[in-house]
């Protein structure tokens, strides 16, 4: 994952400017055996942060496996394999954490989540 | 100024339903068979702006869309501050049968989306003989809970704005992003608690699975159409419903998702044409 190039473009986008405005979160993303660390302050990506962790500071967690998040990220997903939500029908994402703040800040996470996704 | 008039008017209609006053806000556009549209949760008439406006269809049939009480501009009934709002599989079709009655409808086609599409399925089994035809839209007779909808009512989440961000995954990435986001604005506009009440039907009372193998489709002809990027009511699920439906006919619809007539009108209709035509063609031979 090209995180650089993920900060740049979320961080350029006008609409996750405007509709993520205001939110702050610290997402766990835990790819496989991989961690990393989004931090979101007022709906721009501060930083990331790549594990492993021992205890990571964050509000909330989304895991899955390599391949699921793979599909996910995939520039142009196939059908079912656009969103999150589905990936928890699957039961191939978890979330954990605090579900108050995941719900509040929901516009803005997937804004952000869809700057994964690279145009080759 | 090059302005642009619709055919589309709007207008309100009172009825007395449940020992309770309603204002019923609705649209329609056209002439012929009457077509009564039925949109999502949490939602409004405003999905079926498309389809009002296309002369290919408003030629053959009146199209019509209401709000259901608590969406759009449909007012809850006086004394709603008192308690919570629920739709259940009854409250829901008595209404649907209340409004057709005070806007004097006889047989029209029935197509609704969603939980309009899983009513459908009710209105096909217990109501089949007052309808020309039913098209259920993204309609299966089930859904499986893999969320929980009681947090878009929390005093911390702004549930309308919560729940766009819910639904924004479930279309399709390349329907025009001004419809996409008209379709989420129609959600941000929702009353609190309104889309968590329509869900209590859409998961918990308005299961179906044991009770659609008695549709009879020679009474109604019963079409099932849905967008192959909906996760919440999938292909798959439509298809095992309309396994149990002798004569139940399924279109899935590749590059639409679970709002197939907002999200991207144009696609859609392209989709729901042919099915019309069916419609109108069998009405033909029956008269004739």
């Amino acid at each position: 994952m090209d995180w650089h190039r993920f900060q740049k473009e979320a961080n350029t986008d006008p609409v996750l400017a405007r509709q993520g405005a205001g939110s702050s979160f610290r997402l766990l993303l835990k790819r496989g055996d991989d961690e990393y660390v989004i931090e979101v302050r007022e709906g721009s990506v501060a930083r990331v942060h790549a594990g492993p962790f021992v205890m990571p500071q964050c509000d909330f967690a989304l895991a899955g496996s390599r391949a699921a998040w793979a599909r996910f990220a995939c520039a142009h997903p196939a059908p079912g394999d656009q969103d999150i939500f589905a990936f928890f029908r699957s039961g191939e994402l978890t979330l954990t954490g605090d579900t108050r703040k995941f719900y509040a800040h929901l516009m803005c996470l997937k804004l952000v989540l869809g700057h994964l996704r690279f145009e080759p | 100024m090059n302005a642009i008039l619709e055919p589309v008017t709007g207008r309100y209609v009172r009825f007395e339903h449940d020992d309770r006053p309603y204002r019923i806000y609705f649209e329609e556009a056209g002439q012929g068979i009457p077509l009564l549209c039925l949109h999502t949760a949490g939602s409004d008439s405003r999905q079926f702006r498309g389809l009002l406006n296309e002369p290919r269809i408003t030629e053959r049939f009146r199209v019509i869309a209401f709000d259901l009480p608590w969406h759009g501009k449909s007012s809850p009934p006086p004394g709603w501050q008192r308690g919570a709002y629920r739709l259940t599989s009854t409250s829901y079709s008595d209404l649907i049968l209340a409004f057709m009655a005070a806007l004097g409808l006889e047989r029209p086609v029935v197509m609704g989306c969603s939980i309009g599409g899983r009513i459908c399925l009710h209105l096909a089994l217990a109501h089949a003989a007052k309808f020309r035809a039913i098209v259920g839209l993204q309609s299966a007779a089930s859904t499986p809970r893999y969320y929980d909808p009681t947090w878009l009512s929390h005093p911390e989440v702004n549930g309308p704005v919560a729940g766009a961000a819910t639904v924004m995954g479930l279309m399709c990435p390349e329907s025009p992003e001004a419809e996409r986001w008209e379709t989420l604005w129609h959600y941000m506009q929702g009353g609190p608690g309104v889309f968590g009440g329509d869900l209590y039907f859409y998961q918990v009372d308005g299961d179906f699975r044991t009770r659609v193998q008695d549709i009879d489709t020679e009474v109604a002809p019963l079409y099932l159409l849905t967008g192959a990027y909906d996760y919440s009511c999938s292909p798959q699920d439509t298809r095992e419903t309309a396994a149990h439906i002798a004569g139940a006919r399924v279109r899935i619809m590749p590059k639409l998702g679970h709002f197939p007539m907002s999200e991207h009108p144009q696609a859609f209709i392209a989709e729901l044409l042919p099915v019309l035509e069916e419609i109108a063609d069998e009405q033909r031979s029956t008269a004739g």
